[in-house]
């Protein structure tokens, strides 16, 4: 039997069409991937994006173009049963299939991490965050409730104004939390997500560089308003933002005695049924 | 439990009404629904009607669970569950109703034949992920638009709790129930499960479970999701009690399930069935029972934590009384993470059990995909918290649950090795269940894939609760388990049935659904990177024509799943051509029983002298060059 | 084909009409069930109390709003220590019936059902302290976290005591049974086969269920203050 050689002929297939459509798949997608460039953390979730895609296509083209390759010529066209040959294994690509995932495993972790350690990449992280970003941050607390988000800034008097306002090229740090049930604070375009827990303070970090309007979004199921929990919130310039705090904090001073002093969390009002 | 003691009685033909006295279903309804009110009663004696929200809604959750339980509890009795146990109580050995009964009745009963409850396995999922099916549809109606039209916001949250919840419940089982029950005791060369009761009792839960969850409509649904988040579950109408009753019910249901399935398992292979023999779909039962047994309680103690928040008050998740919605999240997910495995568990073991038969090869790699599947069962203990990652909990403990969730690809990626491997240089017949693990091969790449994506958490910030991790999760378990779960149908169905299915319209199935599944779910990879979150009525109006897309194609999945229906009734009921004996020429021991499977299995139990896939010519040294493998 | 899965003759093999009784497995294998059966059943409790061990370590540890343990909620010492006495007695009454029973085939003289006895009126005694416990306490359900635990822990490991005990008295009443209807003319063909393995897997249960009570008075009582 003339055989070609399979093994051979599939290893070039493979590698030469990783080599031409994972950089190009890169280079095309690159400008569409979410969430943008709207932030430092954003940026960065792209390039882990990046990375991930350089990962994943190399074993996407793998597995598809090997399954199409066995269906060419690993079948049996004449549709009757005849037996192939008895091969129960092959330690060497066992091993070697156990290296090469391990390898991209742990690097991708790797990766991830240290990302992650930089500056928590925008999520949420608790009350005491373990990777804070560098710098002095701007407060802001993010007050969730069924079925709005309200915002507090306790370095300007602990005002609390319905609607977002960031200057840009400035470290925001948001302290979510929530007074009922869980809700999940998401500005997509900042690549910003934390849940917002009742009777808990949860971190997340931002530095916006883009000006512009950007779109919140509860992410989290809160009941039956859940869908209609969105707002949009806006990155000004540092002075436009001193201006709009000011005036906030006019035309809220009224409201402003009534509320509870500021705190990382408020006592929840009791759940809707009561008992 | 296993010494039965039956008296193989003669059977006098009785008046039909007197047949309808007795356990057995007709019985079972009925106390079922007396059981439900006098729990009904009973709540309110104890805690007298309870206003809330609105004037004419009785919010008594008391009465509920207790009309639940004891409904429950009235069901079994029905059927005669209670017999044996109580007969044993007063030291007798065992009660006679236990002994299989005859004829088609036997199906809508307790039976002890485990061919006869898998059956029944088959045909109850089948009509409860029907029902989910059904909901998936409607989602997708209210899909089309983006604001609330066809269904209110309350409507549509119960839509997608039930969909979610009922799929999950129920798929569960859905290899395991069906196909663990019916043939892992003929491929082991075994007469019955080791304890053919609890088998009964696990299916007749489920369905109870079933219909308990539907009910909820009628008591105002549950705003939930199937995830079931504390401190919202708490503050939920009365329909949230169906969910927390349904899911329990389930969990007991998987504990039992898993339980049986080790135990017959070790105890009752045939001599000569070494581990290495076992056939690897057995192995892919014994991952996924192993993490039943363990992983299911978690979730029972949790929804009963629950369920005492909701009627005594309790303060476990409700944060003014010093509990945590955390905890809530931790447990779920201890027990969630693992749920998903006993989703995917069961798909690798029929992909790798059929793919030898219809490549003519040997399994490649066997003791590889056993370890990837155990190893896969032992890992999903340890990443709960990737489904945490933006929650606030732990967060310093995220590069460990990042590390050990993408840890999980390796083993997985065995699974896929062996695949390739199987199918290098075999002679594969492209046959319809050789299709469907073709396509489990594709659709669970793919959702694995996207799975290692949503373990990385500064990309997970992003796609946390969008429909990228709605996507992902529909590629691993109906691009995995339901696809899987077809391939498993149209492969047994000839053993189980006796009759074969139409090949054309078996075709005309797959291709449909392999392209209609991937027309509907690869859009929503994008929908949920521009930002489509999940569980909304109303979105972003960009997002509208993706989503109509997504609707259509999913109006269009559902249509391909009809073909298959219309498949099952016309060849099965109307045609009714007898399948050919060992249609796939298979060399496993199920296909060597005689059709229809005697009850007793095997007249004499086989002695086994080699593992069930030494297909393949022998290698002569030196035909085969040496580069052989994937 | 059929050669290489098994025996030939098995595509012979004659189909057995319905409602034809299966031949019981050998003793052993009823016996391993058993054994395994037990044990998994104790790995699912064991998790399902690891639920409540875990509520109750997390929520300790957070004290959300100071109403982990708030003034006045306090369980009884005394009753804990009565119950888990009790508890403890009765376990080590099963296990030594179980040593006594003996391997293989049961003893005649069989010494080890007055003991099996006292061991299951033991543990209803410790479900009865229970009950009083409950109805003497100073605090209910809703008055904090350790409340909570404390009650939903006790309520769920009283019923799965009852379970255990369950599974033991069957035994006892088994026991009994083959003794007032002597061999010929009992409806208990082979009471060794349906007590021995049977009461081996129960006293285990009982014994797990025990330990696990200990564990459960530990955390509860002494060291929740
Ligand atoms: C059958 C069910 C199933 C399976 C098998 C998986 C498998 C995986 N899942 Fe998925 N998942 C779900 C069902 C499933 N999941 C569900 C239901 C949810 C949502 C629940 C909800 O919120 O409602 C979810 C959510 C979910 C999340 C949380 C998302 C969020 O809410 O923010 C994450 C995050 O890490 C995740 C990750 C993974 C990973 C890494 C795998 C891995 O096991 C995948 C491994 C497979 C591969 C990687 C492909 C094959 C491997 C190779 C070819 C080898 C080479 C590959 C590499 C080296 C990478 N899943
Ligand atoms: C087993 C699990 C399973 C299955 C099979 C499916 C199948 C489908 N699901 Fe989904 N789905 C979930 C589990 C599942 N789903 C979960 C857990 C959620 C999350 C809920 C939550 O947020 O809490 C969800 C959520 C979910 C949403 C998101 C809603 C939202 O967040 O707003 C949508 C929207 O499109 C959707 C659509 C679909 C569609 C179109 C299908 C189609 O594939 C349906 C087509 C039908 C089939 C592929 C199966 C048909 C099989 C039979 C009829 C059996 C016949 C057999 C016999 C007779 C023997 N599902
Ligand atoms: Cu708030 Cu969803
Ligand atoms: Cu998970």
């Amino acid at each position: 039997m003339a055989q070609p050689n399979h093994f051979r002929r599939f290893m070039a297939i493979w590698l030469l069409s990783s080599a031409v459509i994972t950089p190009v798949s890169i280079i095309l997608l690159a400008p569409v991937i979410p969430p943008g460039n709207a932030s430092v953390q954003a940026a960065g979730h792209v390039t882990d994006n990046e990375v991930l895609l350089a990962m994943s296509i190399p074993v996407l083209l793998l597995v598809v173009i090997y399954l199409v390759y066995a269906a060419m010529y690993f079948r049996e066209s004449s549709g009757a049963v005849s037996e192939g040959p008895a091969i129960r294994g092959d330690s060497r690509v066992q091993i070697a299939w156990i290296v090469i995932t391990t390898a991209l495993v742990l690097g991708l972790a790797g990766y991830g991490s240290a990302e992650l350690i930089n500056d928590g990449a925008g999520s949420g992280q608790g009350p005491n965050p373990a990777f804070p970003a560098a710098g002095k941050p701007l407060k802001v607390q993010v007050i969730a409730q069924q079925w709005m988000f309200t915002y507090r800034y306790p370095s300007y008097g602990g005002i609390e104004t319905p609607h977002l306002v960031i200057p840009d090229n400035q470290l925001v740090q948001f302290n979510v939390t929530s007074i009922d049930v869980i809700h999940s604070f998401w500005a997509y375009q900042l690549g910003v997500k934390a849940d917002a827990n009742p009777q808990q303070n949860n971190i997340a970090y931002v530095t916006p560089t883009k000006l512009g309007s950007f779109s919140i979004r509860c992410a989290e199921l809160c009941g039956i308003w859940h869908g209609y929990m969105y707002d949009t919130g806006r990155v000004v310039t540092a002075s436009a933002f001193q201006s709009w705090i000011n005036s906030q904090q006019k035309k809220f001073a009224p409201i402003a005695k009534e509320l509870p002093p500021y705190a990382t969390t408020y006592l929840p009002t009791p759940s809707g049924r009561g008992t | 439990m296993s010494a039965t003691a039956v008296s193989a009685g003669v059977t006098v033909q009785r008046p039909v009404w007197r047949r309808l006295i007795g356990f057995n279903l007709l019985t079972a309804v009925l106390l079922g629904i007396g059981g439900y009110y006098l729990g009904w009663f009973l709540g309110h004696q104890v805690k007298g009607p309870s206003y809330y929200y609105e004037a004419d809604v009785d919010e008594n959750d008391v009465s509920l669970m207790l009309a639940y339980i004891l409904g429950v509890i009235g069901f079994l009795i029905g059927l005669g569950f209670l017999n044996y146990p109580v007969a044993r109580m007063f030291g007798r050995p065992a009660s006679l109703r236990e002994k299989e009964a005859e004829g088609p009745s036997r199906y809508f009963g307790l039976c002890t034949d485990h061919k006869v409850v898998g059956m029944q396995y088959l045909i109850g999922i089948g009509f409860f992920v029907f029902i989910g099916a059904l909901n998936a549809m409607l989602i997708r109606v209210e899909l089309l638009h983006d604001t609330s039209t066809t269904f209110g916001p309350n409507q549509y949250l119960s839509l997608v709790g039930m969909h979610g919840t009922m799929m999950m419940g129920m798929m569960t089982s859905g290899i395991l129930g069906p196909f663990a029950n019916y043939f892992v005791p003929l491929m082991i060369g075994a007469r019955r499960m080791a304890f053919p009761r609890i088998e009964a009792l696990t299916f007749w839960l489920l369905m109870a479970a079933g219909f308990i969850l539907v009910s909820t409509v009628f008591f105002g649904g549950f705003p939930t999701g199937w995830t079931g988040y504390e401190p919202l579950n708490d503050q939920a109408v009365m329909g949230m009690d169906s969910y927390i009753c349904f899911f329990a019910l389930v969990g007991t249901s998987m504990t039992l399930l898993g339980l049986n399935m080790i135990a017959t398992i070790i105890t009752m292979r045939a001599p000569g069935l070494t581990w290495s023999r076992l056939p690897i779909f057995v192995w892919s039962v014994i991952g996924t029972s192993a993490l039943m047994v363990l992983a299911a309680p978690t979730l029972i103690a949790t929804l009963l934590m629950a369920t005492f928040d909701r009627t005594i008050s309790t303060s476990f998740f409700v944060s003014a009384g010093g509990g945590s919605s955390f905890l809530f999240e931790n447990l779920f997910w201890f027990f969630g993470h693992p749920e998903v495995y006993i989703l995917a568990l069961p798909g690798f073991g029929i992909v790798l059990e059929l793919l030898p038969v219809f490549v003519r090869k040997p399994l490649w790699g066997y003791r590889l995909g056993i370890a990837g599947m155990l190893g896969v069962s032992l890992m999903s203990f340890f990443v709960w918290q990737h489904h945490l990652f933006v929650s606030g909990i732990n967060s310093d403990l995220r590069p460990f649950y990042m590390l050990s969730t993408e840890i999980i690809s390796i083993p997985t990626g065995f699974i896929f090795l062996c695949v390739m491997g199987t199918l290098w240089r075999g002679r594969a017949r492209f046959t319809v269940p050789m299709l469907f693990c073709m396509a489990w091969a594709f659709n669970f790449l793919l959702g694995g894939l996207s799975g290692v994506f949503l373990s990385d958490a500064p990309s997970d910030t992003d796609t946390h609760g969008t429909f990228f991790v709605m996507a992902h999760f529909h590629y691993t378990i109906v691009g995995g388990l339901v696809f899987t779960f077809f391939a498993a149908i149209y492969y047994w169905t000839p053993k189980m049935t006796g009759l074969s299915l139409n090949e054309r319209l078996a075709k005309v199935h797959f291709w449909t659904m392999f392209i209609f599944f991937n027309t509907t779910f690869t859009p929503l990879f994008v929908l949920g990177m521009k930002g489509m979150p999940r569980r909304v009525v109303a979105y972003a109006t960009n997002l509208v024509p993706l989503n109509r897309w997504v609707s259509i194609n999913a109006f269009l999945l559902g249509a391909s799943i009809l073909v298959f229906i219309f498949n099952v009734v016309y060849s099965l009921v109307i045609v009714r051509k007898p399948a050919e004996a060992n249609p796939w020429h298979s060399k496993s021991l199920e296909w060597q029983t005689p059709t229809p499977v005697p009850v007793n299995n095997f007249e004499q139990i086989p002695v086994i002298t080699s593992d069930p896939y030494d297909y393949g010519e022998p290698l002569t040294p030196r035909a085969e060059p040496v580069p052989a493998g994937g | 084909m059929a050669e290489a899965a098994g025996s030939a003759e098995l595509a012979q093999v004659p189909a057995v009409p319905l409602g034809v009784e299966i031949p019981p497995e050998p003793p052993e294998v009823g016996s391993r069930q058993l054994f395994l059966g037990g044990r998994m059943l104790a790995g699912s409790a064991l998790f399902f109390f690891m639920a409540f061990g875990f509520a109750y370590f997390y929520l300790r540890s957070l004290d959300v709003e100071h109403m982990w343990k708030p003034k006045g909620v306090s369980a009884s010492e005394g009753w804990g220590a009565a119950i888990v006495i009790v508890l403890v007695a009765s376990g080590l009454l099963a296990v030594a019936a179980g040593r006594m029973m003996g391997k293989g085939s049961r003893a005649p003289q069989a010494g080890w059902l007055n003991v099996a006895l006292l061991s299951l009126l033991l543990g209803l005694a410790a479900v009865v302290l229970q009950c009083i416990e409950w109805s003497t306490q100073s605090f209910g359900p809703a008055s904090g976290a350790y409340a909570s635990v404390f009650c939903g822990w006790t309520a769920l490991y009283t019923l799965m005591v009852l379970g255990a005990l369950y599974w033991l008295e069957i035994h006892i009443a088994t026991e009994f049974r083959a003794r007032r209807h002597p061999a010929p003319h009992s409806d208990i063909a082979d009471p060794d086969r349906l007590i021995q393995p049977g009461l081996d897997a129960a006293v285990f249960f009982w014994s797990f269920t025990v330990g696990l009570g200990i564990l459960a008075w530990a955390i509860l009582y002494p060291i929740s203050s």
